[in-house]
């Protein structure tokens, strides 16, 4: 009896008020394809006089179908060094009632890193309890940070609706706001007088997903804050303009770029001879390129700031900040100056009329002296401010100086000076920078069969890709990435020998040379041979599986970059067979692209020439059905046959 | 914890390392570097890698529970490079630690980069008493011709430390490899043995050498090589395995004999479990009546049986989930009865009960699935028989089922039980099995299609699709916390994937999904643009919409594996095509029909009065091929493929035309 007395009462678990007022709530139809419904998204934060944030995050969903239970049957919160997470609590109440709740301990933590050596970037996730349709799903967690810069987001759309959401900001006395909403209408907020700012939101609906949509922060909607508090020493941590912004991580990275002895000698060794100033900095960008591994190692403001030169040099690695902060330390050595370039790799990420530190990824600018012949170098800026601006990037391997990675091109970039950051526009390469030649003479035997031997030229963005393709590939199976590439093309085929030139001169064409036989390439149907002129080489079928939802597309859709890619193709045709049919010439054109093609028959050889060119490459939701029409008849162009008919027995 | 105190701390942990271990260990005692390993350029045994491992030492020490590990890698390419330089040793933190890392870089000039020390603990997951943790660290310098070389010791807690052995197989090509275990031979300490797996030839379980330790020395080993169709890695790689027998084993007994006793012990345990004749006569009266054949006895039991709901095809369920359900163990078949839920072991032997309370002899069968390693007797382990089912005879035939598997009907096992080797296990002990193969009939697509071409050349019309058998159970357990509008997308998306890009599919129907005796049902309609082409006044189609998308798998001319395929099938396609008014068909291929061996494909066309109507066959019969069959695979996918793609013509009718 004293036993049972002493034993304390084991709590029924129990949600919360506010998650049982949200299950209570009747809610509208939706489309029957909604797995879910988010009840309520309530965002606290509250901003202190020191700078710390507290932010208290309240969700609830209705889960309606099965498929909720993998896509929100369980709740992550990010944390790292600089955000503590207080607390973490996570209810289920069944569609009959029961509630189970589950505490922090319940939790489990683990790194998000991914690719990187570490970073301290981690996450505890919670799994609800009965996760099933009818189930009502909720969370709260606070967290405290310290922030390096005054921004905020809150992101109130998702893939499935949203019935109610609030953001309520609290300010010391004296801080001010500002406010941005990206991809929904604004709302204006309500002042309750004790500097408390409150915005709501409701029946916000699902952001559809499509393939190669846009990324989320260009489609979905959020609201962007910046906070500027009352000391003037603090308010160098807001993000107030671009220039604000370039100050900062110019203030950041001061110390990062101190030549040492060894980093002079190596820059005095590597440009030893060579008096050309850009051949000097194409000495240096190789070296960087191909000699500095990326390793990401991040911890703290270790996210933002770059190692110090010496230590990446000494260890010959380093994440994109420290590649850029060695190059531009060794070119100061050869009296080039150059910026930092903040960037982000998803295109639509970085808004110009909203400064943000929303970037992904450094580069760098590199201030061409004046008089220095640029002809050769494509990704140049002419800044009425900084000069000449050549942008490069140390990590990516393949797109040697003058390029620029595609997902760098026709994006924005803050260029980081003493002066201040300044956002530009980094150029779309020209089509013929960008460029694919294949050249190929094939053979046709009287039963079908193919012989044929490929010559490909490749330039730029096309030459980087397929040097990365081969590069990253052990040198005793390059073989397989030939027949790969034959295989999307062609049912039947040996490969009878290949070669590749130029496979690291990354400044120079790419070559391919491959040949291969294919058995019954053209099928016989009685005199009749039928034979596809297009033979290799695809155009466009990626994207136009782009197209294959019943519905019609809300977002745009981008190519990657500018590019002119020609076949030329000799078929020799069987003795004693001559064309009967042949299929007409095509001149597709849309405001993106274009695409000729023509065959024309000559002394027993079947000429087959196509020219296929991108010339801008975001295009918007309202012209995607004339890019899907083009790329149907280039579709219709790349399947079509010539009729050849025996003309002696 | 502030600065002085986090010194204080790594200074106890170096002085514990110290004084655990002899200073030799910690000591930077690098083997030499020959000049000839500096200056290699390729591996002359393999051509074409990106790096091999020219020394590899895995050192056990049982009785301390530790293991020392000492890597030295050649690398010969920039991909080199980026695969072997960053390292992350993963760990359970619960039960050990990894100590004293030393690492260096060696330039091809011989120069050393030796390694900072810093070392990361990346949490995989931490949380509810366990901490999965990774040690990362990178190399400085790494250059193609660099040789990279690490050595760690991994010390465990000796409450845990009971799996002892060593995976003899790495990923690269190893030149020299040299392992040995130290047993702990104090008094109170169990015989320890090995088994090995798949050693090269001339290299047997490792035996005891004078001065204690087992030991074993491999050379020139290839790396495991991944390939499309390839056998499952834990299949093909080397191990050999350390292990205790209890005080109450014998401790040595040849293959039979430990098959025999194991097979004792298991029959046991099954003949204790479905003993409840009582509950099981009651419920075989209930579920099947004296006049069935034998055969519908056998399935009305296996239905019966595979209404249990099986726990382990279940999602994981959360602490709260498992506390509120409050499952209980089942102790005996009345128990899964009376619980109407169990394990898959609990619901096959519950099978197992019944049919035998209907008279039949039926046996349990323990199986090494083919998604994992083979089965070897001669290894003793009967821990690689994965896999249970029940064998049964009735007259003459005899039955491998398995209703825990819950999609599958009735005679189709789950692919990776079929042709898998095995024990049947009886009171005499066990008898070596392997179970029987699995025809093409029991895994079958069907696809109707019904289309029409338009002016523009473009094709739309409807589609028909059933899966049956081994294809229709793996969609059902896939998609099986799906609702309709889940199953119709998943449904959906797989058609599209099968037809020529652009393609659009929606279902608009499916039927039999929950009675596992019969074959899914599709019903829907497609559209594909520019599917036909026009040449003059002619227009030319291929002859099958369906992409062969097994020569995907065969594009390379080389093959390293066998092929497996998981297991045989049958593509049935039946199309008919209407074309525009006015065309006829004017030249159509001829019929073909390929069948080397147990793979067979067929296809026809014949010209109707408005189109065309298609028929092809593709069969794979066998699911083992050595790789030398690999060339004659690739023909027949490419010929196949070709067929597929052979060109019909039509011809405008000018009188209709003129018209």
């Amino acid at each position: 009896m004293a036993l049972l007395w002493i034993t304390p009462r084991v709590a029924a678990d129990s949600a919360p008020d506010w998650l049982r007022a949200a299950a209570r709530e009747k809610l509208p139809d939706y489309p029957p394809e909604t797995v879910a419904v988010i009840l309520i998204d309530e965002l606290q934060t509250t901003v202190q006089d020191n700078g710390e944030i507290n932010t208290r995050h309240r969700v609830a969903y209705r889960l309606l179908r099965p498929e909720a239970k993998d896509q929100y049957g369980y709740v992550s919160v990010p944390f790292d060094n600089e955000t503590k997470v207080m607390s973490f609590n996570a209810w289920t109440i069944t569609a009959d009632g029961h509630e189970f709740a589950l505490k922090d301990k319940d939790s489990v933590e683990r790194s998000t890193s991914t690719f990187e050596v570490f970073t301290d970037d981690k996450e505890k996730i919670q799994r609800f309890a009965e996760a099933n349709p009818g189930s009502v799903v909720g969370y709260e967690y606070v967290q405290r940070q310290r922030p390096f810069i005054f921004e905020d987001d809150w992101s109130f759309q998702d893939r499935i609706p949203l019935r109610h959401g609030r953001l309520v900001l609290q300010l010391p006395a004296g801080w001010e706001f500002a406010a941005q909403w990206f991809n929904y209408t604004e709302q204006k907020s309500q002042n309750s007088g004790t500097n408390q700012y409150v915005w709501e939101v409701s029946d916000v609906p699902a952001v559809d997903i499509e393939a190669e949509m846009p990324p989320w922060h260009a489609v979905a909607g959020w609201v962007g804050l910046k906070y500027f508090p009352r000391d003037a020493a603090m308010r160098a941590r807001t993000t107030g303009s671009w220039k604000d912004l370039g100050l900062w991580y110019n203030g950041l990275t001061q110390s990062s770029r101190i030549v040492s002895p060894q980093i002079k000698q190596k820059v005095s060794d590597l440009t030893a001879g060579i008096s050309d100033p850009v051949a000097k900095i194409r000495a240096l960008t190789d070296y960087l390129q191909r000699q500095i591994r990326y390793v990401e190692i991040s911890i703290g403001v270790g996210g933002y700031q770059p190692h110090p030169a010496d230590d990446i040099f000494s260890h010959q690695y380093g994440d994109c900040k420290d590649k850029a902060t060695l190059l531009s330390t060794m070119l100061h050595e050869i009296g080039i100056e150059s910026y930092y370039v903040l960037i982000d790799t998803d295109r639509g990420v970085v808004r110009p009329e909203y400064p943000s530190m929303r970037f992904d990824h450094a580069i760098l600018a590199i201030r061409v002296p004046e008089g220095v012949d640029t002809s050769s170098l494509y990704a140049v800026v002419n800044d009425p401010n900084l000069g000449k601006l050549l942008f490069f990037d140390p990590t990516n391997e393949y797109a040697p100086l003058g390029h620029l990675p595609w997902y760098l091109q026709h994006n924005f970039g803050l260029v980081v000076t003493p002066d201040g950051g300044e956002l530009l526009s980094l150029p779309l390469l020209p089509p013929s920078t960008n460029r694919l030649l294949r050249i190929a003479q094939f053979k046709l035997s009287p039963s079908g069969d193919l012989s044929g031997d490929v010559q490909e030229l490749e330039w730029g963005g096309p030459a980087a890709e397929e040097r990365e393709d081969f590069l990253t590939a052990q040198p005793a199976k390059r073989a397989q990435i030939f027949e790969n590439f034959l295989g999307g093309s062609l049912n039947n085929f040996t490969l009878t020998g290949a070669s590749l030139g130029n496979l690291e001169k990354y400044d120079q064409s790419l070559s391919l040379n491959y040949k291969f036989v294919s058995a019954g390439y053209a099928n016989a149907a009685g005199d009749l041979l039928f034979v596809r002129p297009r033979v290799v080489g695809d155009k466009g079928t990626g994207m136009l599986r782009l197209f294959t939802e019943q519905k019609p597309r809300k977002y745009p859709i981008q190519f990657e970059e500018a590019t002119r890619q020609d076949d030329v193709f000799d078929i020799t045709l069987p003795p004693g067979y001559v064309v009967d049919g042949l299929p007409p010439p095509v001149q597709a054109e849309c405001d993106y692209a274009t695409y000729r093609s023509e065959i024309k028959v000559a002394d027993g050889v079947m000429h087959y020439k196509r020219t296929f060119e991108i010339k801008d490459v975001m295009v918007p939701t309202e012209k995607l059905p004339q890019v899907r029409e083009f790329l149907k008849q280039v579709a219709a162009d790349q399947t079509a046959s010539a009729v050849l008919r025996r003309a002696t027995p | 914890m502030n600065g002085i105190g986090r010194i204080f701390r790594i200074i106890s942990i170096l002085m514990l390392v110290c004084a655990t271990y002899p200073l030799s260990a910690l000591a930077d005692d690098w083997i030499a570097v020959p000049p000839e390993d500096l200056a290699m350029k390729d591996n002359p045994k393999q051509p074409g890698a990106d790096a091999m491992v020219l020394y590899r030492e895995v050192n056990v020490d049982a009785k301390n529970s530790t293991v020392n590990n000492y890597l030295r890698i050649k690398i010969f390419t920039p991909a080199g490079v980026k695969a072997q330089s960053d390292v992350e040793i993963q760990y359970d933190k619960a039960q050990e630690s990894i100590q004293g890392i030393k690492a260096r870089t060696i330039r091809p000039d011989g120069s050393i980069a030796e390694f900072d020390g810093k070392t990361f603990d990346k949490e995989i997951v931490k949380g509810s008493g366990i901490k999965y943790l990774a040690k990362t660290f990178t190399m400085p310098d790494v250059q193609p011709g660099s040789i990279i070389e690490y050595k760690y010791r991994e010390q465990y807690d000796d409450r845990y430390y009971q799996n002892l052995g060593w995976i003899v197989q790495y990923d690269l090509y190893t030149r020299l490899a040299r392992f040995s275990i130290k047993p702990d031979e104090s008094m109170s300490a169990l015989p320890l043995l090995s088994r090995a797996y798949l050693l090269l030839a001339g290299n047997t379980n490792p035996q005891k050498q004078a001065n204690g330790l087992y030991t074993l020395e491999i050379r020139d080993l290839a790396g495991l090589e991944m390939e499309p169709l390839m056998p499952a890695p834990s299949a093909l790689r080397a191990r050999v395995d350390f292990y205790y027998k209890n005080s109450d084993e014998p401790e040595t007994e040849t293959p039979d004999q430990y098959w025999k006793r194991i097979g004792k012990k298991w029959s046991s345990y099954v003949d204790h479990f479905v003993d409840k004749k009582n509950a099981l006569a009651a419920e075989v009266s209930q579920d099947v009546t004296a006049g069935d054949p034998p055969e519908t006895k056998l399935r009305k039991l296996y239905a019966r049986a595979a209404k249990i709901r099986n726990l382990d095809i279940e999602d994981d369920k959360t602490e709260k989930e498992a506390k509120q359900e409050q499952i209980k163990p089942n102790n005996n078949v009345e128990d899964v009865l009376k619980h109407g839920y169990g394990t898959s072991f609990d619901i096959n032997l519950l099978f197992l009960g019944l049919a035998r309370a209907a008279g039949f002899e039926a046996a349990d069968l323990r199986v090494a699935p083919r998604s994992g390693m083979y089965f070897f007797p001669q290894r003793e382990a009967a821990r690689d028989l994965g896999a249970e089912l029940v064998w049964v005879r009735a007259d003459s035939k005899e039955y491998y089922l398995d209703p825990a598997a819950h999609y599958y009907p009735f005679g189709v096992l789950p692919w990776y039980e079929v042709s898998a080797n095995g024990v049947r296990v009886s009171k005499d002990g066990s008898e070596m099995i392997l179970t029987a193969p699995s025809p093409s009939t029991n895994a079958t697509i069907v696809r109707h299609v019904d289309v029409t071409v338009d002016s523009n050349m473009d094709t739309s019309g409807k589609i028909q699709v059933d899966f049956s058998g081994q294809e229709a159970a793996t969609r059902r357990y896939d998609n099986r916390n799906d609702d309709e509008a889940g199953r119709k997308k998943a449904l959906g998306d797989e058609i599209k994937g099968w037809l020529p890009g652009g393609a659009t599919v929606e279902v608009t129907g499916i039927a039999n999904w929950e009675d596992m005796e019969k074959p899914i049902h599709v019903e829907g309609t497609l559209k594909i643009p520019s599917f036909a082409s026009t040449a003059a006044q002619r227009m030319l189609m291929p002859l099958d919409f369906f992409q062969t998308s097994e020569l995907g798998y065969f594009q390379s001319q080389k093959r390293v594996n066998e092929v497996d395929f998981s297991y045989a099938y049958e593509k049935v396609d039946d199309l008919v095509i209407h074309m525009p008014a006015g065309y006829k068909a004017q030249a159509v291929p001829d019929p073909q029909k390929v069948s080397p061996g147990p793979v067979s494909y067929e296809i026809s066309a014949a010209p109707q009065p408005d189109g065309l109507k298609v028929t092809r066959h593709l069969v794979i019969n066998g699911i083992r091929y050595p790789k030398e069959s690999y060339p004659a695979l690739r023909s027949f996918f490419s010929i196949a493929k070709t067929n597929d793609n052979a060109q019909v013509m039509f011809q405008a009718d000018r009188s209709a035309k003129n018209n």
